[in-house]
């Protein structure tokens, strides 16, 4: 049989590693796993069958033996107790108070958003830091790399504005005649490549992680610094470039808003223990991540608020059935809410839940996109691990007979037609961020007939919906040629 | 199977103080208490106070708005001919880069993604607000004397020297329009009335 080797030519000398030449251990990266966090796409625990392998037939016991006992005994794919929350009319949302919940919600699916942060629930992290930095020392919490970044940027334009203002000051001078031209060239061509130099030096600067919105070739691109400038303006450069050394320390112990991971990652001071702060921060979800999770999957019980009158100290309150569920946030998706809990087929809600659930029931993490000006953004795995790819804008078709009639014309709630202009702008606003802009028409169908007093199927309801995507990009003839 | 875990959080224990009927009135203020519960949390203002009288005088919108004014705890705008102004002075005395400038006492309009502005509404906002909030008018939302300590201990004497900056007199007023989305992000915007230069950085 041959055996293939790898047979060095005899008058190639292969250089053995020495001791002095060894390359040192890579150091162990200390960031979180998130592969390890979000394994789970959903909330719920798949029980797949093992592989079958024709050439072992072992394995094809082994899966009669795990087929067989899934038939007799199927394991559940549901949480043993489900997650909880209660319904706040006050905030037209639902809030998830307890932390494990919280956690597993956004580790499992990124649903919700916490209240006092930007995505992740992290308020107490930074409120600690915070405090902790005041007394002296403590721990960085992710939000300061951000704020690092966003300092340096602000002191470079700065400069830049005084740069400009002393430009156009010895301009003016120059006009008045007050000052020799040659001079002014040579000013300006040190200024000029300071100002290269910044620009240069500044995309080295961009953060890896999903609060920036640059893309990977700036970074690269931003490596070259040259080296005139350096002479020039020592201090300008060498300030910069150690608050980027400082900054990629803070990126490594990049902590989450648990506390008990942040301990692991730092050694925990003397004065975390007398530090009691009071968590002014929960999970909220949107109604209809809410409505996805109760009715969709069927893992969160949501309760009232505030507990009804026949409560007794002792009985445990009954969650909202879907039913119920689907009328309250039908009413409460408008803002003030309408006052009776009547469904319209083209309520805010009902728009918004049938693409929520056809965007996630094809895999994508939806999440939404106030911050870019459209409805919704989808992530291929999750806001951690890269940037979203689409940006979804959710617009109702009236397609059905009923709504061209003059009653139903009454009854539309979107009449206006928009224009060109607003689309140009949406457009716009995402080619800037470098998404794609999906337009998603929903058609909406008549009016329901249905009596909501006695139970019905919501799924009959949401079937009559039907969901048209079309993808938008500004073609422009003369750089699109091929 | 315990009872489940659905204890009130703090935002809420902090809306329902205020009632649960659900006429327009109520639902404007409770947008008012949670925008000022985002910046006290979240973005660290100071001293949140909210205002009822100044809007009465929006005779056009019967549902009274409430107003909120706080302490940013960084100033938010700076007009360019100021930037320069401190620039150049920064400059003379030998020094680089931008010093802190003394923080002022802003607006702040809540306001609801769902809500529809128009100029006619943004003129009367501006109409019913005078240029600067004044210091002790309206209603303290939140216990703050141990922050107002910590502050004082800083050399932060901005409180009481605010009101005499030019810039903050001769220019436009503003105000900050904070948006509530349900899945409680705020955004935030500075809204002048009129046109004010616009700044190069």
């Amino acid at each position: 049989m041959p055996v293939a080797t790898n047979r060095q030519p005899e008058n190639v000398s292969v250089p053995t590693p020495s001791p002095s030449t060894k390359r040192p251990p890579r150091p162990k990266r200390k960031g979180k796993n998130f592969a390890q966090t979000h394994s789970k796409p959903l909330p719920l625990e798949t029980h797949p069958l093992p592989a079958f392998h024709p050439s072992n037939p072992i394995s094809l016991l082994r899966l009669a033996y795990t087929y067989l006992s899934h038939l007799l005994l199927a394991p559940s794919s549901h949480p043993i107790r489900p997650y909880s929350g209660y319904f706040s009319t006050e905030t037209r949302s639902v809030h998830v108070t307890d932390p494990e919940h919280a956690r597993a919600l956004w580790e499992m699916g990124f649903f919700g958003k916490g209240t006092l942060s930007r995505s992740e629930p992290s308020w107490v992290e930074r409120e600690r830091a915070r405090l902790m930095k005041d007394r002296g020392g403590g721990r960085k919490a992710a939000e300061d790399a951000t704020k690092v970044r966003r300092e340096e940027r602000r002191m470079f334009k700065l400069e830049r504005a005084r740069v400009e203002a002393e430009r156009i000051g010895r301009q003016r001078l120059v006009e008045e005649g007050k000052l020799d031209a040659n001079d002014v060239l040579d000013d300006d061509e040190k200024d000029s490549s300071i100002e290269a130099a910044e620009t240069v030096i500044e995309p080295t600067q961009s953060d890896a992680l999903a609060t920036d919105h640059r893309s990977p070739n700036e970074a690269l691109n931003g490596i070259f610094v040259d080296e005139k400038t350096i002479v020039n303006d020592r201090t300008l450069d060498e300030s910069l470039l150690q608050n980027h050394d400082s900054r990629t320390q803070l990126l490594e112990p990049k902590t989450d808003a648990t506390p008990n991971t942040a301990t692991e990652t730092a050694p925990p001071s003397q004065d975390d223990t007398d530090l009691c702060i009071q968590d002014q921060e929960h999970l909220q979800l949107t109604l209809e991540e809410a409505f996805f999770l109760s009715y969709g999957l069927g893992v969160l019980n949501i309760y009232p608020s505030s507990p009804p009158e026949t409560y007794f100290p002792w009985s445990i309150p009954e969650p909202y059935t879907n039913i119920e569920l689907f009328e309250f946030f039908s009413q409460y998706s408008h803002f003030p809410p309408s006052p009776t809990p009547a469904v319209d087929p083209d309520d805010p809600f009902l728009l918004n839940y049938v693409a929520y659930h056809h965007f996630r029931s094809l895999g994508w993490v939806v999440r939404p996109g106030v911050k870019f000006g459209i409805d919704y953004l989808l992530y291929n795995r999750g806001p951690v691990f890269s940037h979203a790819e689409f940006a979804v804008l959710i617009l109702p078709a009236y397609t059905e007979r009923y709504w061209n009639t003059p009653g139903g014309r009454s009854r539309r709630r979107v009449w206006e037609q928009k224009d060109w202009w607003w689309l140009h702008c949406v457009n716009r606003v995402q080619s800037q961020v470098k998404k794609t802009l999906v337009v998603c028409y929903v058609d909406v169908p008549s009016p329901f007939d249905v009596d909501f007093d006695e139970p019905f199927d919501v799924g009959s309801i949401l079937r009559r919906y039907k969901v048209r995507e079309f993808v938008v990009r500004r073609w422009l003839a003369n750089r699109m040629r091929d | 199977m315990g009872a489940p875990s659905i204890a009130p959080s703090a935002l809420q224990s902090f809306l329902g103080s205020t009632g649960s009927d659900s006429s327009q009135e109520t639902q404007l203020l409770q947008l008012a208490l949670q925008i000022a519960h985002n910046l006290r949390y979240q973005h660290n203002w100071d001293d949140i106070r909210i205002h009822y009288d100044s809007t009465t005088r929006i005779k056009s919108q019967p549902p009274i708005r409430p107003l909120i004014s706080g302490f940013p705890p960084q100033r938010l705008y700076v007009h360019p001919d100021e930037q320069i102004e401190v620039l150049q002075k920064q400059k003379d005395e030998g020094k680089a880069g931008m010093p802190d400038l003394p923080r002022e006492r802003e607006w702040v309009l809540p306001s609801h993604l769902r809500e529809k502005w128009s100029l006619r509404r943004f003129g009367e906002v501006f109409n019913a607000i005078s240029t600067v909030p004044p210091q002790e008018d309206g209603e303290a939302l939140f216990d703050d004397s141990k922050r107002a300590a910590h502050t004082k201990e800083g050399g932060d004497d901005s409180m009481e020297g605010a009101p005499t900056n030019k810039w903050r007199i001769s220019q436009p007023k503003r105000l900050l329009l904070a948006t509530l989305d349900d899945d409680s992000t705020v955004v935030y915007y500075i809204v002048h009335d009129g046109i004010v230069k616009p700044r190069q950085n």
